[in-house]
């Protein structure tokens, strides 16, 4: 066992580094996570969206547009002024702006056609929603006007007419007829907290298996340290044994710490079934990791080279299997492209065990398949690197 | 004559370690002088005192008889540097490096230009003035890294130990180079820890352990210096205790020892000791076989000032 | 002596191969990756495909098309949606059309529920998206239009016609004033993000610089050291010949994500260049200082340097897009000193916003950061005597 225990040894020595890495991946995946509820809250609570009105009509319609927006959203007064209104929309000061023309509620009064104007947040779900509510309330008031009122009564209809929106229901709670806010694309759906730490964990693991265990492997690889093990008494087969070996306990060391970590931070709603469940996915990430660590200590023999390996495929995998872009935001040849990650596998196994509360909440079967072509991955990463070090072996 | 270095009293602590204790030194122009001590003893140290790198704790450093500081660009115009670690770039290939560090002293393109192509030539490197040092072997690097420190033609000249793991024939090579640079003017401090070395090229020789300076001199006077002389070496089977004693009272002896059939018989100076001690065996008909007799080296020097083999 | 060491630096530079790596190569891998995946959505999200409606109600007994069929105008509506190809309608039972919004294969339920008034409609979703936003304004649309026309055919029946034709007018009454410059992609943030990367990485070659100017981190350092030559002329010209390589990589980026993949970044080259060589300035001195601060093995050094670069840039959104919108929701201090931060949104000023004083105040706060580190790494590096070799 004297090579399992040297590269223990070796690892313990690379300790303080991991330890650097795992604390700046901890922020990065705490982060993560109050981003998402961020992201909850604009959808579920009634967020109100900051916006301004600038009525240069100075007529009651731009009043009323006002009222009408301020029903759910906030009004925020800033100065007219294309700058100013730049600045705000990219510190978020404000997501969108009506600007009222002069002559706006002249030219409704008399039904000719005049265009309200906006700046808004580009490709916002926030700058949608504004432009549909307005559009709405535009509507309905030449409607009004249309059917005799007078401006201001028309107004007045406009806006208790708007008030009538359709009542919404999310599936989960049709019974307790809880309604949502305003809409929004782009985010996601109502996942837990816990789904987005384990959606980031990939690319921690990769980062940190590759750039933290491979150097060991390389250490290990080195042609000298070969040759000298190949004349000792020691058959490769138990030597690759060993190292293997290694590499599994530093994969275990790190599996239990994210694990503990997220028992940690999200103890109140993980189920038994929940954590059982996890270990599992992330087990086969594991494997999937300590396979691509295991073939880039054997295929590199540099340290420096093992660090750009590392964050070509942390990042790279992290990118196209759907880590970091949800993969519903993905088209169909990005999908396609996506299947041959492991990462992406990894994906679908963590949302087939969302927010389940026992095992039979688990959709086995799409569970079964996302964990076996981890594993499968797992498997080829592992022969690829066993490969190689064979041939090297036998070319040095 | 001048003096090139002159330290005085010179004090460097690193924590609690001193690893120059009241160190004094003047070195003469011209001469080759050099610098012996085992491992840790403060050379490398000095020499980075003295080229002005080092903070010193106490004690006062002169170069060309001007105090040397950082900042003596003018003084440091003279200086060559051979470092113990070869220092170049590994991303430039021979020429570069030499014109690059030769580039440091010299701004005068033409001048530098021909400077460079000396320093190939000295330091035999004609062929491979387009390979990088990842490609040139152990010899060949450690002539680089003197190429690299000599180019400029520096009136003071330091040697850290410019020979470690060099084959024979690079090492030859180097020593006559030193040689030949001090024909030319320079004057050399070399620090080794290869007596042969330092006996073949060195006018004058200090000796430090534990950050002092604890002989100086000539070889000849250093070797004086001991009460060491020749030792006599003879080889007798079954030597008797009584004879053992009777060596041990003949003129000069002071230390006898008998190991696997050798007769070891250790002389304070002295003349026509072996002369002596062979008639002595023939009157007391004592058989020996081959009789050779040593005269004191350095390392006998070193074993008897230091206490210590140079090499460990 | 300038251009002796600084043409000196740039070969030796040139040929650190790892850093070419890094500041070079990995910014181009990151930015096609960057492409593969965000072309890919917006290619997609152009394409609005039809939603999946399924109707349903709660009441057991009826059926579903009977109770929207006794509707006229409602039923004519679901027609005439569906027919113009915006719905795509399913009829089901409460607990099947609760399935198929479990399964996803609908988008929304419609709950309808006969009153004399006609039908009463309500939405069920199982998660939120744009297909629900659209569907819950249109059926906001009907709903208002209904009140509307209800109101006029009590009070004024004879403008029923006119007010009808003013709810289902289509045209445009919401102009939006682009405060963008062209056509900008959502996703172009990524790229300001990976330039910040990009010019921050030029780090490496500023501690490279570092280990090769302090005599006790590198035998050559020792050998300079010794050499007549002013240590500020040394420290100065290197770290142009830094930021000269940087500048370059850069371009090289800029050229290839323009050029070869065709990604629209405006036209205001110059003010871009500028950007990046203040920000090469600034990435180069981010080296010198890690390289002069942290102490320990050139190895340790280089991976607490990237490791605080990729964070960073992870701030500015490198790996997550809106994480800068985020910080600058919760704690938009950081964003005004995160270096990464503010060169991305340099790029961004004038990349999409053309807004001169915001570009000019990144400009400045760079120039800041750089004099900064600058001064902090001289102080050290400038000494020439060191207590340790």
């Amino acid at each position: 066992m004297q090579t399992y225990k040297t590269f223990l040894k070796i690892a313990l020595k690379n300790i303080p580094s991991i330890i650097s890495y795992f604390i700046i991946f901890a922020i990065i995946a705490i982060m993560s996570t109050s981003q998402s509820e961020e992201n909850e809250k604009l959808i579920y609570q009634d967020e109100a969206i900051k916006f301004t009105v600038f009525n240069r009509d100075g007529s009651k319609t731009g009043e009323a547009i006002k009222e009408c927006l301020s029903e759910k959203n906030k009004y925020v007064e800033i100065e007219d002024n294309e700058e100013t209104i730049r600045v705000a929309l990219y510190y978020r000061d404000i997501y969108y702006a009506v600007v009222v023309p002069e002559g706006f509620e002249e030219a409704i009064k008399n039904g000719e056609d005049m265009e309200l104007m906006n700046y808004k947040v580009p490709d916002s779900a926030m700058g949608y929603y504004m432009d549909l509510t307005l559009e709405s309330y535009a509507k309905t008031l030449k409607g009004y006007v249309a059917a005799g009122y007078s401006i201001d009564e028309a107004n007045d209809e406009a806006i208790e007419t708007l008030k009538n929106t359709v009542e919404v229901n999310l599936l989960s709670d049709v019974e307790s007829d809880k309604t949502i806010g305003n809409p929004m694309f782009g985010a996601t759906d109502d996942k837990p907290s816990i789904y987005y730490f384990y959606q980031y964990v990939p690319y921690i693991f990769l980062a940190i298996m590759i750039s933290g265990v491979g150097p060991i492997m390389i250490t290990f690889g080195k042609s000298d340290i070969r040759k000298r093990v190949a004349v000792s008494s020691q058959s490769f087969k138990s030597y690759s044994a060993q190292m293997f070996l290694g590499v599994v306990t530093c994969g275990l060391a790190l599996l239990a710490l994210f694990n503990i970590l997220a028992m940690i931070l999200y103890a109140e709603n993980i189920s038994f079934a929940g954590i059982v469940s996890y270990v599992i996915i992330t087990a086969c990430l594991l494997a999937v990791s300590m396979g691509i660590t295991y073939l880039g200590g054997n295929l590199f023999n540099k340290t420096a080279t093992m660090g750009a390996f590392s964050n070509v495929v942390s990042l790279g995998f992290s990118f196209l299997g759907g880590i970091f872009v949800p993969l519903e935001f993905f088209g169909a040849t990005m999908k396609n492209i996506a299947r041959f990650t492991p990462t992406y596998w990894y994906v679908r196994a963590n949302e087939a065990i969302t927010g389940i509360k026992s095992f039979a909440d688990i959709n086995m079967e799409e569970f079964a398949l996302a964990c076996g072509v981890q594993l499968l991955f797992a498997v080829a990463f592992f022969s690829i690197g066993l490969a190689v070090s064979k041939y090297k072996r036998e070319a040095a | 004559m001048g003096k090139v270095i002159e330290i005085d009293g010179l004090v460097k602590r690193y924590k609690e370690l001193v690893a120059l204790d009241h160190f004094n030194l003047e070195i003469e122009e011209g001469e080759i002088f050099g610098l012996l001590g085992p491992n840790g003893s403060g050379k490398s140290t000095t020499i980075s005192c003295i080229l002005g790198l080092l903070k010193y704790d106490k004690g006062e450093v002169k170069v060309f008889g001007k105090p040397m500081e950082a900042s003596s660009y003018e003084s440091k115009k003279d200086i060559g540097v051979v470092l113990q670690n070869v220092a170049v770039f590994d991303e430039l290939n021979v020429e570069e490096n030499i014109d690059y560090f030769c580039g440091l002293y010299i701004t005068d393109k033409k001048l530098r230009k021909q400077y460079v192509d000396e320093a190939i030539e000295f330091a035999g490197l004609e062929e491979f003035r387009k390979f990088v040092p990842k490609k040139l072997s152990g010899g060949l690097l450690r002539r680089l890294n003197i190429a690299c420190g000599i180019a400029h033609k520096p009136k003071l000249i330091f040697m850290d130990e410019p020979t470690v793991a060099v084959d024979p024939q690079s090492r030859n090579k180097i020593l006559e180079g030193i040689v030949e640079l001090n024909k030319k003017g320079a004057t050399i401090i070399y620090t080794s820890h290869y007596m042969e070395e330092v006996e073949q090229i060195c006018s004058r020789i200090a000796i430090m352990d534990q950050g002092k300076n604890l002989a100086i001199g000539t070889k000849e006077q250093l070797k004086d210096m001991i009460k060491t002389g020749e030792t006599i070496q003879a080889e007798i089977l079954n030597l008797s205790d009584d004879i053992m004693e009777e060596v041990k009272s003949l003129p000069h002896v002071y230390k006898v020892e008998y190991i696997d059939n050798h007769l070891k018989v250790h002389y304070t100076k002295g003349q026509r000791n072996l002369v002596r001690l062979i008639d002595f065996f023939k009157n007391k008909d004592v058989q020996f076989g081959r009789v050779y007799s040593e005269l004191p080296t350095l390392n006998d020097v070193f074993l008897e000032i230091t206490g210590k083999e140079l090499r460990d | 002596m300038f251009w002796h060491l600084y043409k000196y630096r740039l070969k030796v530079l040139f040929n650190e191969k790892m850093l070419f790596f890094w500041t070079g190569i990995f910014p181009i891998i990151l930015g096609t990756l960057f492409y593969m995946v965000f072309s890919d959505i917006t290619e997609k999200s152009e394409n609005v495909s039809s939603i999946n409606v399924v109707i349903s109600t709660e009441n057991s007994d009826a059926i579903v098309e009977e109770i929207v069929k006794s509707d006229n105008s409602f039923a004519s509506f679901i027609d005439s949606m569906i027919s113009e190809g915006y719905f795509d309608v399913d009829y089901a039972d409460y607990a099947t059309a609760k399935e198929m919004l479990a399964d996803e294969k609908s988008d929304g339920m419609l709950l309808v529920e006969p009153t004399e008034k006609g039908v009463a409609s309500s939405l069920v979703f199982s998660k939120s998206g744009m297909n629900q936003t659209i569907l819950k304004y249109i059926i906001n649309t009907y709903n208002q239009g209904m009140m509307v026309a209800e109101d006029t055919a009590m009070n004024a029946p004879d403008r029923l016609e006119a007010v009808l034709a003013e709810i289902y007018n289509n045209e445009n009454i919401n102009k939006n004033i682009s405060v963008t410059v062209g056509d900008m992609d959502p996703y172009n943030q990524y790229y300001f993000a990976l330039f910040a990367m990009t010019c921050m990485f030029g780090a490496s070659f500023g501690m490279v610089n570092t280990a090769h100017s302090q005599a006790d981190q590198s035998s050559v350092g020792m050998r300079r050291a010794a050499s007549p030559t002013k240590k500020m002329a040394m420290v100065i010209s290197e770290y142009f010949a830094a930021v000269t390589i940087t500048e370059i990589l850069f371009v090289v980026l800029l050229v290839y994500l323009t050029a070869v993949l065709g990604i629209n970044l405006g036209n205001k080259y110059g003010l871009i260049l500028f950007a990046s060589v203040m920000a090469s300035l600034l990435g180069v001195a981010i080296g010198y200082f890690f390289g002069v601060v942290v102490k320990g093995k050139q190895a340790f050094k280089d991976g607490v340097m990237m490791a605080t670069i990729l964070f960073l840039n992870f701030l500015a959104g490198l790996m997550m897009g809106n994480m800068k919108y985020i910080i600058e929701k919760s704690c938009p201090i950081v964003n005004r000193i995160n270096p990464a931060a503010i060169i991305s949104d340099c790029f961004y000023s004038i990349c999409v916003y053309n807004d001169m004083n915001l570009y000019t105040r990144c400009i400045v706060s760079m120039g800041i950061w750089t004099v900064i580190l600058a001064v902090c790494s001289i102080s050290i590096l400038r000494r020439e005597k060191y207590a340790n070799l």
